[in-house]
């Protein structure tokens, strides 16, 4: 150890390449924890007991838009459906999406035109900050009404109150009778970046009666795999097809947390790489001191030690070593997890238990065998020989 | 006998460059005996104290120590007989320059499995019997010569070993260190050591009972005198046996895979 000590520049330039190995390691998992922490709950906040459909991945070869098929895809004729005919959905909310223009008083600005129903708000779990979503009323007469998102009332608005002013969608008249309540962003989307408008107008507007997804949100936590089953029965019915998918909330979850975990373990695999490179820097540098200090070990063998004392002795550098940079490397982590939050605001990183216990225990365990082949050389020395060496 | 060699060779390097260090010696060591081997540089006198001290194996004939052949122990074995039966006392002293006085003495007990405690003390205790008791916790660098060769004679002597060997103790050493380090080893010898020296120093060489000549790696003399002088007192205070809590006999008992 006191070899150690004395050696302060090369133990520390020795110890790098571990630092780095669990610095990198800890900082990649807790990049992709992050991400799958925000979209996890980006997932959990589209309601409670959501059901989604989209269309799609119909029987193979039998893509629905390409038979010209009467029905194709889903509609909101499909949402009404099951809103009717479902005993355990309590609402369904059709969103057709399309980009669009908005535009006042000379202001103009790109957004997401949201075409849906009077259930949006409760089966998204999404208030109002201002003004009135719109209405049955609304949707069955057409109604040129438009509620806004935070972020395109404060570009196009400013301080200005917008409930009750008119406004142009792709160049159409709309007035806008609410305001969203802020949501806040998922990574890189603007979640309050969009207006909505009556599903019928935007089916008019966009000239399709096809609509991107459906939110079906079941009666309560027991009843959702029955609204599973239902809407699949109803929506099957009507489509004599099985070209739309229906995934529970918590399948979505699953699924893209197994996807992400994955990504998050190659990227810790990748950055594990580099400890074991720091680890072929400790087995070099242990060779050097185990040549530099082959008088010392002549002197230990000379007055009895065995070659287990020795052995034991150069291991327990070595690991001291790893064990060190391990600690040093988890400070590190943090450091660059703070650095890229600090980088990248909307990209927040979330440090995970478990990817600090992996590196530091990893780094031990690379400590340790680079350790073995130095030790044993030293082990194995002959005490006169080691004695004369120069 | 403590040590019985007879027709002992030692051959260094490889056929060409082969040297023959040692020739047929035949050596008898009675315990409690203090001899020296003298001889000129490059006889062999350094090859054959090696071997004594099972630092190094002889290439054929036979090294029995205390009854046992020592071609039959493994490394672990000879390093348990390095480490409880025999002190080696080096020319160059072969302390660890990064420790102490103390810790260099300590250093056969850590080896010995002997407990921190009582490690400090003996260590503590023999230093002071050296007359190190105020340099105990200085480096060998900030200690004269005779001071390492007296810190290297505590370490030699920690796990109460039946034979000291000595390869030139005295060789870097001024008269007055040199004479004192041969009065400890006459003192250590006269409670029981066996003491093996090497020396150039005739004066030194008459003061043990026995004296063996090589050359050539070749024994060419070995005689017993009766010039048996008395004890001189230049320590604190007299070893003996169970004052430094050295009580244990010079016995194989088994220990450690004896
Ligand atoms: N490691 C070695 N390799 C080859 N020859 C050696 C080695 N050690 C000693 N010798 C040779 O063996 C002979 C005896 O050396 P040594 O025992 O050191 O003599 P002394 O101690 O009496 O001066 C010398 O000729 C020396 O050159
Ligand atoms: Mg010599």
């Amino acid at each position: 150890m006191r070899g150690l000590v004395s050696n302060k520049m090369r133990s520390l330039l020795t110890m790098l390449g571990v630092i780095i190995g669990v610095g990198s390691v800890i900082t990649l998992v807790s990049i992709g924890e992050g991400v799958k922490s925000s979209i996890s709950e980006q997932i959990q906040g589209l309601g409670s007991n959501l059901v989604l459909v989209t269309p799609g991945k119909g029987a193979v070869g039998m893509n629905a838009s390409s038979m010209g098929a009467a029905v194709s895809e889903l509609s909101y004729e499909d949402a009404l459906a099951v809103e009717r005919n479902s005993e355990a959905v309590n609402s369904v909310a059709p969103l057709i999406e399309s980009g669009a223009n908005v535009e006042y008083q000379g202001e103009t600005k790109a957004t997401l035109l949201s075409g849906t129903t009077e259930s949006y708000g409760e089966v998204r779990n999404s208030p109002l900050a201002a003004g009135e979503f719109f209405t049955t009323g609304d949707i069955r007469g057409y109604r040129h009404v438009a509620v806004i998102g935070d972020t395109v009332s404060r570009k196009i608005f400013g301080r200005e109150n917008p409930v009750g002013k008119n406004i142009m969608l792709n160049k159409v008249g709309f007035e806008v009778i609410g305001v969203m309540e802020k949501k806040g962003p998922t990574l890189t989307i603007d979640n309050d970046d969009r207006v909505f408008i009556p599903i019928t107008v935007a089916e008019e507007m966009l000239d399709t009666n096809q609509v991107n997804m459906m939110f079906v949100q079941a009666g309560g936590p027991d009843l959702v795999s029955t609204a599973v089953a239902e809407t699949r029965k109803i929506i099957g019915t009507r489509h004599r097809k099985n070209d739309f998918v229906v995934s529970e909330q918590e399948d979505i979850l699953n699924t893209f947390q197994g996807i992400m975990g994955t990504l998050t373990g190659m990227l810790g695999g990748i950055a594990g790489v580099s400890l074991v490179v720091g680890g072929i820097g400790i087995m070099n540098i242990m060779l050097v001191t185990v040549t530099e200090r082959t008088r010392e070990i002549g002197i230990r063998k000379a007055v009895g030690a065995k070659k287990r004392d020795i052995m034991f002795q150069f291991l327990l550098e070595s690991i001291f070593i790893s064990a060190l940079g391990g600690m040093l490397g988890i400070a590190a982590g943090f450091l660059g997890a703070r650095l890229l939050d600090r980088v990248i605001p909307r990209l927040p990183t979330v440090i995970s238990p478990w990817s600090i216990a992996a590196a530091f225990i990893f780094a031990l365990l690379v400590g340790l065998f680079f350790g073995i082949y130095p030790a044993r050389k030293a082990a194995r020395l002959d005490p006169i020989q080691a004695l004369r060496y120069e | 006998m403590i040590i019985h060699i007879s027709n002992m060779y030692k051959f260094y390097g490889l056929k060409n460059n082969r040297v023959s260090a040692l020739k047929h010696i035949s050596l008898d060591i009675a315990s409690g005996e203090m001899l020296s081997i003298m001889g000129p540089s490059g006889s062999g006198k350094s090859t054959l104290m090696n071997i004594l001290g099972c630092l190094d194996r002889p290439t054929s004939g036979v090294y029995e120590f205390k009854g046992r052949d020592i071609s039959n122990l493994n490394d672990n074995e000879l390093a348990v007989l390095r480490n409880q039966y025999i002190g080696f006392v080096f020319q160059n002293f072969n302390l660890l320059s990064r420790s102490t006085a103390l810790a260099n003495v300590e250093l056969p007990m850590v080896y010995a499995g002997i407990a921190a405690g009582k490690r400090h003390n003996i260590a503590r205790e023999l230093l002071d019997v050296v007359g190190l008791k105020d340099r105990m916790n200085h480096y060998p660098n900030e200690l004269s010569g005779g001071q390492k060769q007296r810190v290297a004679i505590a370490r030699a002597l920690v796990n109460h070993p039946a034979v000291l060997l000595a390869d030139e103790p005295t060789g870097n050493l001024d008269t007055r260190s040199g004479t004192e380090v041969i009065k400890l080893f006459d003192t250590l010898n006269s409670i029981g050591v066996t003491v093996v020296v090497v020396t150039h120093d005739s004066d030194v060489a008459v003061q043990t009972r026995r004296i063996v000549y090589i050359r050539d790696g070749e024994i060419v003399s070995d005689v017993s005198g009766s010039s048996i002088k008395k004890d001189q007192k230049i320590l604190p205070y007299e070893i003996r046996p169970g004052v430094l809590g050295f009580d244990k006999p010079h016995e194989w008992n088994g220990r450690d895979g004896f």
